[in-house]
């Protein structure tokens, strides 16, 4: 397998996957007024693009199990609608200036105008779930309806974590915290809900979903720390503010490797510029958080770690799929493993 | 000129960039489960002592430590939210065990109990896919379960329908009829085109069932009952999508 074969099967499955849950979704996005204070604001990141990848891997998953797509498409879009809804919350919540390549929604349009547009989007995401009663039966849809409970509440608690490290200037985290953190806020909405719902919906609720969990925290994780050093190291393809983490304060991995490794002197400053507000925070401020990163090979830890993740996700999965039969679905989310850490 | 010491740099411990992905996944945790691997190695947040070297088994072993963690707390917050046993056992020939049956089953033919008891059957199968109930419970999209209780379904509707259909066992010989299928909502008309009719082969019977494009969507229930003695023999329940 190269990595030119693995891009490829990945990515067509992601354009086919997407397409779908892109065109369906449209059907749930309102075309009337308040147009120009919120609807055309739901609808805006959709349109944005992105990768996709989280109605994919619960449409692949479905699949997996022999579920045609159209059992799968519900769940797929509600999946989309809840991902954008929170990324207009984190982007206020991380003061974030970008988001695919463009101003985010509350710089465009103002806070409050932006929240209760990500609160509706929320809200919107339950009309698909409703209707997977009449595609999938009223037992499924209910353990989805359950899922999707657990993996809100996940969720919250992730974000919590991050927020509340750079409100309070947490500066003795460890990777172990660091990665309790990405399998909360990244992990459950990225990789371990889709396949999780993926997989009772293709095996009509028989499948323990607890099975799923292991290979979606090191796939999601993975993905995780891959858009950190993106944001780090990332070019122009890379849609968010390059060195936003830095502005942010995100406790990253590298990050953290920073604060354990830097000695006295720079462990203070580097404190010391943690507890600034991103305001406060200088140009200087950030290019030196940058140097010190470098210094102690952060990018390369990080992307070891990641690759590392990588590995041990194939091994989840292949224990996972053994039993299932081949098929191009099982291929793709085989790959996904490698392309998550290859993407740029 | 001065010709000092040459000034010699060690050999570099790679000349050339790492591209074998493919030897990522030669790693040697076969058993990544075990999740205690090199913790007397590791600092107090799960780093590496020395912070500059890692192996990939204490990556990953932090990493499995991580998600076990998590898997063990989510049971315990499952427990906290539900600590009910479901009391899932064998059946068997004890009195009280047929008592408590014949009890349930009666209980489930009155209409009255007809929408309670219906969510408490729909959430034991959630729980206990493969506990059997004491009704056939057919969905329209799944063959299979059509088969096997020699009951077949045909629907004639533009739009997506579920079919939940209640009938007491060995009611397949007997006469059926519906009495026509109504909504909570007194303003939606009556679901009356609904048919048995038995089958060409081995005495299993047809249920038909049409949905007229203008019907408005929502839940439509009603008893099936037998023909000539007018006695309940079970439920129908069709949920038409908008």
């Amino acid at each position: 397998m190269t990595a030119g074969t693995t891009a490829s099967l990945v990515s067509t499955k992601l354009h086919e996957y997407g397409d779908m849950t892109r065109a369906a979704l449209r059907r749930y996005l309102p075309e009337r007024e308040p147009r120009r204070y919120l609807y055309d604001l739901l609808a805006d990141y959709p349109q944005r693009g992105g990768k996709m990848m989280r109605p994919s891997l619960c449409i692949a998953t479905a699949r997996l199990f022999g579920a045609p797509i159209e059992q799968a498409l519900p769940t797929a879009i509600a999946i989309e609608l809840l991902h954008n809804a929170l990324l207009i919350h984190d982007d206020i919540e991380d003061g974030s200036e970008k988001r695919r390549g463009r101003p985010t929604l509350h710089l465009l349009h103002g806070v409050p105008l932006a929240l209760n547009a990500g609160d509706t989007l929320t809200l919107m995401a339950l009309r698909p779930l409703i209707e997977n009663r009449t595609v999938m039966g009223e037992g499924v849809a209910l353990m989805i309806i359950s899922e999707t409970e657990r993996m809100a509440r996940e969720c919250a608690e992730g974000q919590a974590m991050e927020l509340g490290w750079r409100h309070y200037n947490a500066t003795e985290i460890g990777d172990a915290e660091y990665l309790e953190m990405v399998l909360k806020k990244t992990c459950w909405l990225a990789t371990i809900f889709p396949i999780r719902v993926g997989a009772l919906i293709g095996s009509r609720g028989v499948a323990d979903p607890e099975s799923f969990l292991r290979f979606g925290f090191f796939l999601g994780a993975a993905f995780q720390i891959q858009d950190d050093l993106l944001n780090l190291i990332g070019d122009e393809r890379y849609g968010k503010e390059k060195d936003g983490d830095l502005w942010e304060g995100k406790r990253t991995l590298m990050l953290i490797r920073a604060l354990r490794e830097s000695n006295s002197n720079e462990h203070e400053r580097l404190c010391a510029l943690l507890c600034r507000s991103r305001e406060q925070r200088s140009l200087e401020d950030v290019i030196w958080m940058r140097w010190l990163i470098e210094k102690y090979d952060g990018a390369t830890y990080a992307r070891q770690f990641a690759q590392e993740l990588a590995g041990a996700a194939l091994h989840e999965f292949s224990l996972l799929s053994a039993g299932l039969p081949d098929s191009h679905d099982k291929l793709f989310l085989e790959q996904m493993a490698t392309w998550v850490i290859a993407r740029n | 000129m001065s010709y000092s010491k040459r000034l010699h740099r060690d050999d570099p411990v790679r000349t050339g960039p790492i591209r074998n992905f493919s030897g990522l996944y030669q790693s040697n945790y076969s058993d990544g489960h075990s999740s205690n691997s090199s913790s007397s190695a590791s600092s107090k947040n799960g780093a590496p002592a020395d912070g500059r070297e890692r192996s990939q088994d204490e990556g990953i072993g932090l990493a499995y430590r991580v998600i076990e963690k998590h898997i063990r707390d989510g049971k315990k917050n499952a427990e906290r939210f539900n600590d009910q046993p479901y009391n899932a056992r064998p059946i068997t020939d004890g009195f009280p065990e047929l008592l408590e049956r014949t009890i349930r089953y009666q209980n489930e033919l009155l209409p009255l109990w007809l929408q309670a008891l219906g969510s408490a059957v729909r959430i034991d199968s959630l729980r206990m896919p493969n506990t059997p109930g004491p009704f056939t419970r057919p969905e329209s999209n799944n063959p299979a379960s059509h088969g096997s209780k020699a009951i077949s379904l045909e629907i004639a509707s533009a739009r997506p329908v579920q079919v939940s259909l209640d009938l007491r066992e060995h009611s397949e010989a007997l006469p059926l009829i519906s009495l026509g299928l109504r909504a909570v909502d007194e303003n939606k008309p009556p679901l009356n085109d609904i048919s048995f009719a038995p089958a060409t082969t081995r005495g299993a019977i047809r249920l038909r069932i049409s949905v007229p494009d203008s019907h408005p969507p929502g839940t439509y229930s009603g008893v099936i009952v037998n023909r000539d003695s007018g006695e309940t023999l079970g439920t129908l329940s069709i949920s038409i999508a908008e």
